[in-house]
């Protein structure tokens, strides 16, 4: 697995920053938010954002930056699925990681290069329409991402980029499970990826009054606290090896979790709000696909991202999931270290559901410094917690009524 | 008759504006090389980018039509000698 995240550009980065409480939420510095209500971001640190020489060099500089994090968290997916062999002479400094042939690509992109479609917009009014760049539209166009990747590894077969809002990783994930599992591929890159810090992001959302007002970096967004107050942006790629476990296993590789439960969904009761009717039946759905039952979950990764109403009805879905379960699994959301990465939120969920899994530790939800007395009866993480972890939910909803969740068990 | 001396300083500064776009050393072109097979890697897209990056090298806007039209070097030489020899238009 690969990730470049707020908090930082490795695996483990991100995992001690969920662990330590720290929180990747910074004053924004992409552009002067002293317009905006919201003035925070949880940014990824371009500077650690760099690539080995190596085909389409020259086109990765002019492209949007979620096409640059997802490849970098590709890159990273690849070095550590696929070691090179010690005899094998390539410098990792001097060329991309390589992979076996016969892959494929899945990748979750909700919002795409917003950012790119703003500065190009800006630059044709200001300038002229002869000013604009010929790389702005291949670089903003949402499947670059995968593309991108497909072409830099020479992966040739399919690649599927999936937009479905903030459950398009998630999405993305369990459609390369459901490949693997048909027999259609043995392995393929998956994730989701999402940048998009830039103002029409934020007056977008601000109009939608999703966003946090909080000027104090490190008081939000507040996930299950009652005094929540809506997201923060964030950045994040998170892309995984995903493979037939015989395939994995018979060529020696490392094995961090298996994915055994997916499920799709939609329907709301609004164009964007949260359905806890339908969060309930996708989460049950992937509790089905997995074979277990809700008493098997030792822990939610949440989608809750700090919004008042979306935070609720997620923990609504959960307490019908759980209702008759003689346990009830710890919950947990990330958005608080991170703020909401979007498409890569339900990847992000699954880096650190692996490394639970690994460590047996949950992480902790961040900010969550009064807990809503709504939320009473569910077993919130406020601190890292050492249990017994065998098995994850991860949850993820968006727009237009989409929900996704995985279950991951320890390998 | 155009100045020769003139022609082949700015071929140099072409040359070597070109290798500032394309990050390479492009040392190995002549006033005969094609622009659109002489430079590794070369496409479409980075020609169109490679000719704006020359507009704002040498402060020029070439015609649109013209854009397309650019075979060799001394092509490229030839049109921003002649384009910065026009009498200015009015505003």
């Amino acid at each position: 697995m690969g990730v470049v995240c707020p908090l930082g550009p490795t695996v483990d980065d991100l995992w001690q920053g969920l662990v330590g409480g720290r929180s990747g939420i910074v004053p924004l510095t992409r552009f002067d938010p002293g317009r905006f209500r919201s003035r925070c971001a949880g940014q990824i640190d371009d500077a650690v954002v760099t690539f080995p020489p190596g085909p389409f060099q020259f086109e990765i500089k002019r492209m949007s930056a979620f096409v640059r994090y997802a490849l970098f968290a590709a890159d990273r997916a690849l070095e550590d699925s696929f070691p090179p062999a010690a005899e094998d002479d390539r410098n990792a400094e001097e060329e991309p990681p390589s992979c076996p042939p016969g892959g494929a690509v899945f990748l979750g992109v909700a919002m795409g290069g917003l950012p790119s479609i703003e500065a190009g917009v800006l630059k044709q009014e200001q300038q002229g329409v002869r000013r604009t760049s010929p790389f702005l539209i291949p670089s903003l166009i949402p499947n670059m991402a995968a593309s991108a990747i497909a072409l830099r590894h020479g992966i040739e077969e399919e690649q599927m980029t999936i937009a479905g809002a903030c459950a398009s990783g998630t999405q993305a994930l369990g459609q390369a499970m459901r490949a693997i599992r048909s027999g259609a591929r043995t392995w393929a890159l998956a994730g989701g990826v999402e940048a998009v810090t830039t103002p029409i992001t934020y007056s977008g959302f601000e109009a939608m009054r999703a966003l946090s007002g909080r000027d104090d970096p490190a008081s939000t967004p507040r996930p299950f606290d009652r005094e929540r107050d809506g997201m923060v942006v964030g950045e994040a790629a998170a892309v995984f090896v995903l493979e037939d476990r015989a395939h994995a296993e018979a060529r020696g590789a490392v094995v961090h979790g298996e994915l055994t439960g997916f499920a799709t969904n939609g329907g709301c009761d609004g164009i964007t709000a949260i359905s806890p009717r339908h969060v309930a039946r996708c989460m049950t759905g992937a509790l089905a696909d997995a074979a277990v039952g809700p008493d098997a979950i030792d822990c939610v990764f949440a989608h809750a991202s700090g919004m008042i109403q979306g935070d609720a009805a997620e923990l609504e879905a959960l307490r019908s999931v759980t209702a008759d379960a003689r346990r009830k699994p710890i919950v947990t959301s990330l958005k608080g270290h991170t703020g909401h990465t979007f498409a890569a939120s339900g990847p992000m969920n699954l880096v650190a559901a692996l490394m639970a899994l690994r460590h047996q530790t949950v992480p902790p939800t961040l900010k969550l410094e009064k807990p809503d007395p709504a939320f009473a009866d569910m077993d919130i993480a406020r601190e890292a917690r050492t249990t017994e972890v065998r098995r994850c939910l991860v949850n993820a909803s968006g727009f237009g009524g989409i929900n996704a969740g995985l279950v991951v068990s320890r390998a | 008759m155009h100045d020769e001396k003139r022609d082949q300083e700015l071929f140099e500064k072409i040359v070597g504006h070109i290798g500032e776009f394309v990050e390479a050393d492009v040392s190995h072109l002549a006033p005969d090389s094609h622009l659109a097979t002489s430079i590794e890697g070369m496409s479409s897209l980075k020609m169109v980018e490679l000719l704006l990056y020359m507009e704002d090298c040498f402060g020029l806007e070439f015609d649109g039509s013209v854009m397309d039209k650019f075979g060799t070097m001394r092509d490229l030489v030839t049109y921003i000698r002649d384009l910065q020899d026009a009498p200015q238009q009015p505003a």
